[in-house]
């Protein structure tokens, strides 16, 4: 797989974290899911951030996603600052800017593979005809070219988390963030998928996994840990791999 | 998305619950079929009434002998004799605008025969401007002419069946045949055209000319036997000139009533039937009925338009997971919107063309059990049709915006 990016983006910060705060009131109660987060990420880091449920780390996952938007604090993507925009313009830069890879797969029952993996193009205005070869192409770089007729019940676990991936990757994100990936894989699917995003990550795509997995983590070549909405933890443990 | 997507797109999600879809949209299915069969009820029947009072004419003022029971009948007998030729005369003279006064007398008839052959007929006296008042279309001969209405000819024209019962194929012009005792010589047939069966409408009856036989007034008033309680004349029609100094039909009328009323000293033994007005009054019926089977149909469409509702937010709940996807992966609020819409507006349609397709077959089927006329117009199906699909937008609006409003991260997460 080769690069996608320009190489002068390299250089460049992909998404910039500063002090963000994620506060949920529920009635009068007020629980503080994120507490003041810091954190770079940079183009073709392949990140895994740990911490167990109740940790926050979903919550931040969901505000690098442009899922949810932060109570305080500031969040760049691309150098452009999301804390304040639009919803038609979140909504662009999830369907432009990001994958995303769910725990449950997330694919339509009633679509096959191929419209599966096409359904971000829907909104991104790619004509009709471009978007089957678009997701034919996808669907084959996660292997499951002879899959692609085929709707989810007639799928395996791994074969549908790979579609999913096939989505995730169709409008060729800058970020692909993959919650909890493997969480409903067994062992041996499990491997096969993270293999699939290790060469994902290699083909210069920028990798996020949530997981509380070590196993899952090991890929990774940064890990962070977050604790009660704080980050304990943020090492480099493969410095080389790092873009 | 565009909108041809997003319509193929509810279309495939309605064809996954077929059943549903049927079941969601029989309120609008009711609400259409009742609309279109009302309303094709409701112009049949206008046609027909119109048809009638044009077959009266509009510009004739009918002056019919009044139904009395007995005791009423004694009292009016004795200040008046009735419809008479004198009557005739008299509105010939001082109504203004009058083009002719056509009489007509009806025949006590005890029996009708040739040599052993008997029919049953209504016997009419007429004058000969009754042909210049109606049509008088003719298979064979003449119709009676004013020589005949001054001497008391003992002629008659004969309609299609009589004619047949009485001369089949032998040819009737020139036969004889006998009204109670009095003999009559055929000088004309009727064509066949008539409508086979007689008609009424509000409160005037037309009797099958197929099976009249028509005598010279003057023949029916002096020739035949009267009871002297009756009216010598059923009716009087008044036709109306054209042009400037004639008088409306309501005017006439007025006119006609004081008239008769002095000329039969105040007795209440006749009645005037105004085309015109009948007319005027049955549009107005017409106007009441569809407003009540309107608002009928229109329930039933609110019916159908909250059952959709219901289903759209039971769609909602049920694809919620799908709901948050979409706009993970980059659909905008206003996607969402347009996809639920467009799935509502789907199941209206569906209900729509269901709807009018039950509408015709109900038409149908009430034109052939209760032998009515119904006419299915334009109007009737665009009405319908335009409202069953406005309702089912409407109620899609609001689980539609539901559905946008969804938190994706909310929604996604839901189980």
């Amino acid at each position: 797989m080769s690069s996608r990016r320009p190489e002068i983006a390299r250089s460049e910060l992909l998404a910039e974290c500063c002090q963000l705060e994620r506060v949920y009131s529920q009635g009068a109660l007020e629980v503080t899911a994120l507490g003041g987060v810091d954190l770079s990420i940079q183009h073709g880091e392949y990140l895994a951030i740990m911490g167990t449920s109740g940790s926050g780390k979903s919550t931040l996952m969901n505000i690098l996603g442009c899922l949810d938007r932060p109570t305080r604090g500031e969040y760049l993507l691309t150098g452009r600052h999301v804390e304040g925009m639009e919803d038609d313009e979140l909504s662009s830069l999830r369907g432009r800017t990001i994958g995303f890879v769910f725990q449950t797969f997330n694919l339509l029952p009633r679509l096959d593979a191929v419209d599966n993996a096409a359904l971000p193009l829907i909104y991104a205005g790619v004509p009709v005809k471009e978007r089957r070869a678009r997701a034919l192409e996808v669907l084959e770089q996660v292997g499951l070219a002879d899959r692609s007729s085929h709707r989810p019940n007639e799928l395996s676990g791994g074969q549908r988390q790979r579609v999913a991936i096939a989505r995730a990757l169709i409008n060729r994100p800058e970020l692909l963030l993959a919650d909890e990936p493997t969480g409903n894989l067994d062992s041996k699917t499990s491997e096969e998928v993270m293999e699939l995003l290790d060469e994902l990550h290699r083909g210069g795509t920028t990798v996020v996994i949530v997981t509380h997995e070590e196993e899952i983590a090991r890929h990774c070549a940064r890990r962070l840990v977050m604790r009660d909405g704080h980050v304990v933890s943020d090492d480099v443990v493969r410095p080389g791999s790092l873009g | 998305m565009s909108l041809r997507e997003a319509l193929i797109a509810a279309l495939s999600s309605l064809a996954d619950h077929t059943l549903r879809a049927i079941l969601t949209t029989l309120g609008v299915i009711f609400g259409v079929a009742a609309v279109i069969s009302m309303l094709s009820i409701g112009a049949g029947a206008e046609q027909e009434a119109l048809e009638l009072i044009r077959q009266l004419g509009v510009r004739n003022v009918i002056v019919q002998t009044k139904e009395l029971g007995d005791r009423e009948l004694a009292e009016a007998r004795r200040r008046s004799p009735g419809l008479t030729m004198r009557d005739r005369q008299a509105i010939l003279d001082a109504v203004p605008g009058v083009e002719l006064v056509a009489p007509r007398a009806k025949v006590r008839t005890w029996r009708v025969a040739s040599g052993r052959r008997t029919v049953d007929a209504n016997v009419f006296g007429l004058s000969d401007e009754q042909a210049q008042l109606v049509e008088m279309s003719l298979s064979e001969g003449r119709f009676l002419d004013r020589l005949d209405v001054e001497s008391h000819a003992q002629v008659g024209v004969l309609g299609s069946e009589i004619a047949d019962e009485l001369f089949g194929d032998a040819g009737a012009l020139g036969e004889l045949l006998k009204i109670n005792d009095v003999w009559i010589e055929v000088v004309g047939v009727l064509a066949g055209a008539g409508e086979g069966e007689g008609a009424a409408v509000q409160g005037v009856s037309f009797e099958s000319p197929t099976r009249s036989i028509l005598v010279p007034v003057s023949t029916a008033l002096r020739k035949f036997d009267q009871r002297p309680s009756d009216s010598p004349l059923s009716e009087l029609v008044v036709r109306l000139g054209e042009g400037e100094g004639v008088p409306s039909s309501q005017a006439a009328a007025r006119l006609l009533q004081s008239l008769l009323d002095q000329l039969h000293s105040g007795a209440d033994d006749f009645e005037l039937v105004v085309p015109d007005a009948l007319l005027e009054q049955s549009r107005q019926t017409q106007r009441l009925f569809n407003l009540v089977m309107g608002f009928i149909a229109g329930i039933s469409l609110v019916v159908g338009g909250i059952g959709i509702m219901n289903i759209m937010l039971a769609t909602v709940l049920e694809r919620t997971r799908e709901i948050g996807l979409r706009r993970a992966v980059g659909a905008r609020k206003r996607d969402i919107v347009i996809q639920f819409l467009t799935e509502s507006f789907a199941i209206s349609a569906l209900g729509a063309l269901l709807g009018v397709v039950l509408g015709v077959v109900l038409s149908r089927l009430i034109s052939a059990a209760a032998d009515w006329p119904t006419i299915i117009t334009a109007f009737a199906v665009l009405t319908s049709v335009g409202v069953a699909l406005t309702v089912g937008v409407i109620a899609g609006l609001y689980p539609a915006l539901r559905a946008a409003d969804l938190d994706p991260v909310d929604a996604l997460r839901y189980e």
